[in-house]
């Protein structure tokens, strides 16, 4: 469990036999033989920490010189097998930094320590070494509070609500198939507008091409709901395209909606969406373009109430879809009592708890992913084998992440490769 | 002298089918099987510029289907052995399965005794190689038997396409073989008796080029593998016999991609696996062309790549002989 160091420091809270150590860890050498004992890098990361602290009390008339040449040293956070320390320093005065984050289990506004007199912060924090945490910052100065990007860390995610900073401990690594592949051929995306009755306004449907597309062919079929959010933060139009090169995935159409403000109404176990979907949305995409009518070639997919919509869709319409692609589903259910997270949930505690009497009643093959750092883990492991039990063939994965577009962007080449597969065992171009 | 006879690597990135082509003797058309493309076999306008305008399709993905829509009797023949077929390689994936995981225990072994192991490791890989060839002796006899049903049901349209096919190859300059679904393509060759036809052609002074699946299906094996799949590492599937045109060797295309060649283990395996065939890796760019006695390699020096059963990649640059049957196991 991750767990918060509380002291502050000073170089009198160290204990000798550290000073005395330190001369041989420092992290410039984390990179020697000695780095790769399990202990010394994290040793390393906060000895340097430690250091910097000790010369600053030496010389305090030297404290910004000495934290100018500390940055530049360090990228930050410092991460190392499983903690990352997250700094902060400013020229003007600071009263107190947070860390922000959504890792539930975790205190998620975590205070840092001030370094000696300085305006320099710093936040040592245990993490698992393949988690991935976005997080902001937030600066009280003058009882002024406000949220930042981490100024000292260059990477970023991006969401409907701006962007986040990102800390990949050293076991995460980017997918290499989230950027184009040498050679790829891409697909292309068609717009068109839909008089929706249902919603009773226009809706505009997205429509990925694989690269082969031709209109006399019968495609298999996607429907995904979110479809702006997954084509601009989870880049899935280039996961698509690299998937389908590299026949891991079966070229296949995917017909992206989106909701509107009332997304979450519309998303959360409301008929009218699966009404949409079916009865507006999937005729005219066969209409439109080559794709295919036989429901085992038919999906739906979404992310959080969009997993909700993508499981209420096939529960009110057994049979037309086949494959679910659920992505940090928000299956909230109760066994007793309420579940205290307001009245949009109503509607889904509802349906879930209804799923589960009898969750064979959606004949499907299900994927689906979660976030160990998200509340809905819980959910989602406890929905998984109890539809295992009711005959659905279900898979289900789990990353050190949390609830957030690159997380369920990691999955997808799981997700989509297992439920649509291409020849990839056979096929050698 | 017999007509040339190239094995090429993947046309993508680097294409040297244009290359390999103006090095052929001869006038006449140049055939393009392109089966391996399934849907897609007549979507050739990017061949056909390499190729030029003495391109001629032989479509055989779409005489199947002509075929099978038409001849009911002959579909249920050929389902019932597909499924045969199907059964018989389940059967055999679960115990090689065993057999495989029982090689690669032995071998972690290897390094604490290696004396005493070295024996249970040879036995084992025997046992490896003795299950592939029940396999394809079981998969003789069924196809044996199909042969038998089809010769007293073969249509005559069957019968006609197969003499078309026939006619095309030997009257052709050169028959190139593209890439794509290796068990389509093999299927379709061997459905429509191209392995005879294809023997008589180049007899006849007809030259060969084949490439990725192409050379796969021509080869006396055909190996599926790939170590990076998205369920990740899975064990090398012996598809069946080829069509048994290219002497000596299990063409493995997109080595690099597909196989993880850093690991001695891994290569070890495959290539003790189905020596003394030698399993060789092609990437894009890679040309070897048959002299009678062995390959030589003429393409891009990395091209081509020799996998030994020592789980060493022998180097093949240009000019390199690979001779035939040195790394038996």
């Amino acid at each position: 469990m991750p767990r918060h160091r509380a002291a502050r420091l000073t170089p009198d809270a160290v204990d000798p036999k550290t000073i005395a150590m330190s001369a041989r860890s420092t992290l410039a050498n984390a990179r020697s033989p000695l780095a790769n004992r399990p202990g010394a890098l994290r040793f390393a990361a906060m000895q340097a920490i430690l250091d910097l602290a000790r010369h600053v009390q030496q010389e305090p008339q030297r404290s910004d010189e000495l934290l100018r040449a500390f940055l530049e040293r360090y990228s930050f956070p410092l991460t190392d097998e499983n903690t990352a320390t997250f700094f902060y320093w400013d020229r003007r005065p600071v009263d107190h930094v947070f860390l922000v984050h959504w890792i539930f289990g975790l205190e998620s506004h975590q205070p840092f320590m001030r370094l000696g007199d300085t305006n320099a912060f710093y936040l040592p924090l245990e993490l698992p070494k393949s988690a991935r945490v976005e997080y902001k910052l937030e600066i009280v100065r003058g009882g002024q509070r406000s949220w930042v990007r981490d100024p000292l860390n260059p990477r970023q995610a991006f969401d409907p609500f701006g962007s986040n900073s990102v800390c990949p401990m050293p076991g995460y690594k980017d997918p290499a198939w989230i950027v184009p592949d040498e050679g790829v051929r891409e697909g292309r995306l068609e717009r068109f507008t839909l008089a929706s009755e249902v919603w009773g306004q226009s809706r505009e449907v997205t429509v990925y091409l694989p690269n082969e597309y031709k209109r006399r062919k019968r495609y298999p079929l996607i429907l995904c709901h979110d479809g702006s959010d997954y084509l601009r933060y989870a880049g899935i139009k280039t996961v698509l395209d690299n998937l389908i090169f590299r026949h891991e995935l079966a070229p296949v159409v995917v017909a992206f909606t989106d909701g509107t403000v009332e997304r979450n109404r519309e998303y959360g176990a409301n008929p009218k969406q699966p009404k949409f979907l079916v009865e507006e949305v999937l005729p005219a995409v066969e209409q439109r373009f080559g794709v295919t009518n036989d429901p085992k070639e038919r999906g739906l997919m979404g992310a959080s109430f969009g997993g909700v919509s993508t499981l209420f869709t096939a529960w009110q319409y057994p049979g037309v879809f086949s494959k679910l692609l659920c992505q940090s589903g928000s299956f909230v259910f109760t066994d007793v009592g309420g579940h205290g997270r307001g009245p949009l949930f109503d509607p889904v505690v509802d349906f879930i708890n209804t799923f589960r009497e009898d969750p064979g009643r959606v004949k499907a093959k299900v994927f689906m992913s979660c976030g160990t750092f998200e509340s809905l883990i819980y959910y989602n492991r406890s929905l998984a084998p109890l539809m295992r039990r009711a005959g659905l063939d279900v898979e289900f994965r789990e990353s050190q992440d949390g609830h957030n577009w690159i997380a369920w962007r990691n999955h997808l080449r799981e997700g989509l490769s297992s439920l649509f597969p291409g020849h990839l065992r056979m096929t050698y171009d | 002298m017999s007509a040339p006879l190239y094995v090429l690597g993947p046309q993508r990135p680097l294409p040297n089918l244009p290359q390999a082509l103006q090095s052929l003797p001869g006038h006449g058309p140049i055939v393009m099987i392109t089966a391996g493309w399934r849907h897609d076999e007549a979507d050739t306008e990017a061949l056909q510029r390499d190729i030029g305008p003495s391109a001629v399709a032989l479509p055989l993905y779409a005489w199947f289907e002509e075929l099978m829509e038409h001849h009911h009797a002959l579909h249920a023949v050929y389902r019932a052995r597909q499924a045969q077929v199907q059964t018989l390689k389940e059967l055999h994936r679960v115990r090689m399965e065993l057999e495989l995981a029982a090689w690669r225990q032995l071998l972690e072994q290897h390094k604490h005794a290696p004396q005493l192991v070295d024996e249970e490791l040879s036995d084992a890989m025997r046992g490896i190689r003795a299950l592939d060839e029940r396999f394809l002796r079981r998969s003789e006899t069924i196809q044996a038997e199909y042969n038998e049903r089809l010769r007293h049901l073969e249509p005559p349209a069957l019968t006609h396409r197969r003499e078309e096919a026939r006619a095309l190859l030997c009257g052709a300059r050169a028959i190139c073989v593209a890439g794509g679904h290796v068990g389509v393509l093999r299927n379709r060759m061997l459905f429509f008796g191209l392995d005879r036809a294809l023997a008589e052609a180049w007899r006849g002074g007809t030259s060969v080029v084949a490439w990725s699946a192409g050379a796969m299906a021509l080869c006396d094996r055909v190996v599926l593998f790939n170590d990076d799949t998205p369920e990740g590492p899975q064990d090398d599937e012996l598809l069946d016999t080829g069509l048994g045109f290219l002497p000596g060797l299990v063409v493995l295309p997109h080595a690099k991609k597909r196989l993880h060649l850093d690991n001695t283990a891994r290569v070890r395996l495959i290539a003790e696996r189905f020596a003394p065939l030698r399993c060789v890796g092609l990437e894009s760019g890679a040309w070897l062309s048959w002299t009678g006695d062995g390959w030589l390699s003429r393409g891009v020096g990395s091209g081509t790549l020799s996998l030994c059963p020592t789980g060493e990649i022998a180097p093949t640059g240009d000019g390199l002989m690979l001779g035939l049957g040195q790394d038996r196991a």
